[in-house]
């Protein structure tokens, strides 16, 4: 992209900001960055989600836990970029740590959604920064993170694409952790062809996270290529839902009829665990968030109470009462998962239904699984297709009424994005619905397949 | 005009207690895709608790004081974070009753190898070697960065906790 074109951008930075609270911190050095930038991605403008550490910018998470901490290094992620010759232009907001799908619950108040010019209506969450500061055409890409849906609908809730790809394929060294056996980066955009550029610079095996795909098992992932013209998709049946509005599903519709006009072959697929995934994910992910979130004591630091660092007995309470209430919950029912009672009926429960779950993705899908060392259903289906959200995205005031009502409202608007989490699926959301705001679909494949995705989304893009 | 179609799926697609993932017969036109996604074969609503939450159900103050000073959390709001408590509980404790193969490796809830190649002597001693040097792109360079330079109390180079670690505790 030329530096005209990247500065016209840039100059909507602004008013966008005002109106929609895209960013927790913006850098000062973009104009001089673009004219000395280069390499592959020379030139094009991207925002960093707050919970992923930068050198020169705070890093946030959203949180007054951590207002104003700087990393001493820069994210692995964040390192590839630059060197890559993009330039980052600031730090995006987000639900606090990550935890929320609405991009409410942030320490600098909510991320609206640019599709709606009147009216304040959720981004979604918890990338809602990332996501806005693409469908406000301020940057050409976005990081966010996604631990259960967290890029996925934010993307489809501002009608942009949304790539999660499989777990362990990009660095998490320098993301800061929610729950890290989830916590995938993902990448948004407005444009395919951007995307799978982000994607080929940052798909690299990084010695400083233990859980990156190594490069054997990389090259083994590249041998299993989808090379068929026509596609064999499944559309799981435990994602069909009454509660879905028909607006949403006549979307999905209208995807299947023109894959079906392209020749591609739609079959019914049964994932029953499916209905499972919600309580395995909120049985894990806090508990493992609680060993995350235990290291914020002011200490060492991070905001830290100005007279005390004791009370009622406890260490810390003072700083750390002031996590977020959602936050707090979370911390509360991990430690709850975590005592010896529950550890055995729940958690373990939780991770071995989390195998089956990983398991039946097994039996649907046609490659081989590269981890599980399943040789692949000779008559299984290439990709899943399905609906990112089970909603359209509503005004921040009704989003969090209904929230106070009862939080599970808004746990249980993750069901369609959480199981590919939960199995470390590549999938990427796409905008649907034509003329429709915020309905995005699903296009997930075997675990490694992250090219075979990106590929095949041409044909709905 | 309203299309009637039939949709003939295998009887294992439809079995309740089947614990494996099942590919149908393809759809031969759009009517039988639009008929299957109509219908819902169980409802997410099915996750949120049924009942109110009553004394029976909701977790004692002494459960929450309790969780609370492990998380480091002040005690208050007790009444709300018992309610609040309860309905994740409500949602989560959905596992209890479901079945599970037991001899399954919970192991494998991980996204990682799950057969991998088992770790030689020579494996250990070579990586344990490489764990000894310091890796400048891992920031480990002498003298590079202040330990304490984040810490907004500190003194002589040591992080400080006022009250002390042991005294005045629980």
């Amino acid at each position: 992209m030329s530096i005209k074109a990247a500065l016209k951008r840039l100059s909507r930075l602004p008013s966008a900001q005002e109106r929609f609270n895209i960013f927790t911190s913006i850098s000062l050095n973009v104009n001089n960055e673009l004219e000395t930038s280069s390499g592959p991605l020379k030139g094009l403008l991207f925002g960093i989600k707050d919970n992923i550490v930068t050198k020169d910018m705070p890093t946030t998470c959203g949180s007054k836990i951590l207002l104003d901490y700087k990393s001493p290094f820069d994210a692995t992620v964040v390192d590839l970029l630059k060197k890559a010759g993009a330039v980052a232009v600031g730090k995006t907001n987000l639900d606090e740590f990550g935890m929320g799908s609405g991009g409410v619950h942030s320490h600098f108040g909510p991320t609206f959604n640019p599709l709606y010019k009147d009216g304040n209506f959720i981004a979604g969450g918890s990338s809602s920064g990332s996501a806005a500061a693409v469908a406000a055409d301020v940057v050409d890409f976005s990081l966010g993170t996604d631990t259960g849906g967290s890029v996925r609908l934010p993307a489809a809730y501002t009608s942009i694409l949304g790539f999660k790809p499989s777990y362990g394929r990009i660095s998490r060294h320098g993301v800061v952790a929610y729950a890290q056996s989830l916590d995938t980066v993902g990448i948004m955009s407005k444009d395919l062809n951007v995307l799978q550029r982000v994607f080929r610079v940052l798909d690299k095996y990084d010695p400083k996270d233990p859980t990156s795909l190594n490069n054997s098992l990389r090259s083994e992932a590249s041998k299993h290529l989808v090379h068929r013209n026509t596609l064999k998709i499944g559309v799981p049946m435990e994602m069909n839902q009454d509660v879905v509005p028909f607006e949403i599903r006549q979307a999905l519709l209208k995807v299947i009829e023109s894959l079906m006009a392209a020749g591609h072959e739609i079959l019914p697929v049964s994932l029953p665990s499916v209905k499972n995934a919600l309580p395995i994910y909120y049985t894990l992910a806090p508990a493992e968030a609680v060993s995350n979130l235990a290291r914020y004591d002011g200490i060492r630091y991070g905001y830290r109470d100005e007279k005390q660092d004791i009370e009622d007995g406890t260490l810390f309470v003072p700083t750390r009462r002031n996590f977020g209430s959602e936050v707090q919950n979370r911390i509360v029912l991990g430690n709850y998962n975590l005592c010896s009672g529950s550890f055995k009926n729940n958690y373990i429960k939780a991770q071995k239904l989390r195998v089956e779950l990983i398991n039946q993705f097994d039996d649907v899908f046609r490659l081989p699984n590269i981890l599980t060392g399943n040789e692949g259903n000779p008559n299984g289906v290439d990709m899943l297709l399905s609906l990112a959200s089970m909603s359209l995205p509503i005004s921040v005031q009704d989003y969090k009424s209904k929230d106070m009502r009862n939080p599970l409202h808004s746990y249980i608007n993750d069901i369609f994005t959480m199981p590919m989490s939960l199995a470390g699926l590549p999938t990427l959301t796409i905008p649907a619905g034509n003329n429709m705001k915020g309905i995005g679909v699903q296009l997930s494949g075997q675990y490694g397949s992250d090219q075979s995705i990106l590929n095949a989304a041409r044909t709905l893009v | 005009m309203i299309t009637r179609v039939r949709l003939n799926f295998p009887r294992k697609l439809m079995s309740t207690y089947r614990r494996t993932g099942v590919v149908g017969p393809k759809f031969e036109n759009i009517h039988q895709v639009e008929a299957y996604l109509s219908k819902s074969f169980w409802t997410i609503e099915d996750l949120l608790p049924r009942y109110d939450i009553t004394k029976e159900n909701i977790p004692s103050e002494e459960t929450v004081k309790s969780l609370l000073k492990l998380s480091g959390l002040p005690m208050q709001n007790l009444k709300d974070m018992q309610l609040k408590l309860a309905n994740q509980l409500s949602f989560i404790n959905t596992l209890h009753n479901l079945p599970v193969d037991e001899t399954i490796d919970a192991n494998h809830a991980r996204i990682m190898i799950r057969h991998p190649k088992p770790l030689s002597f020579n494996d250990i001693e070579m990586a344990t070697s490489k764990e000894m040097q310091k890796d400048e792109s891992l920031g480990e360079v002498s003298g590079s960065w202040d330990t304490v330079e984040c810490s907004k109390i500190h003194e002589n180079g040591f992080f400080v906790v006022r009250e002390g670690l042991i005294r005045n505790r629980d």
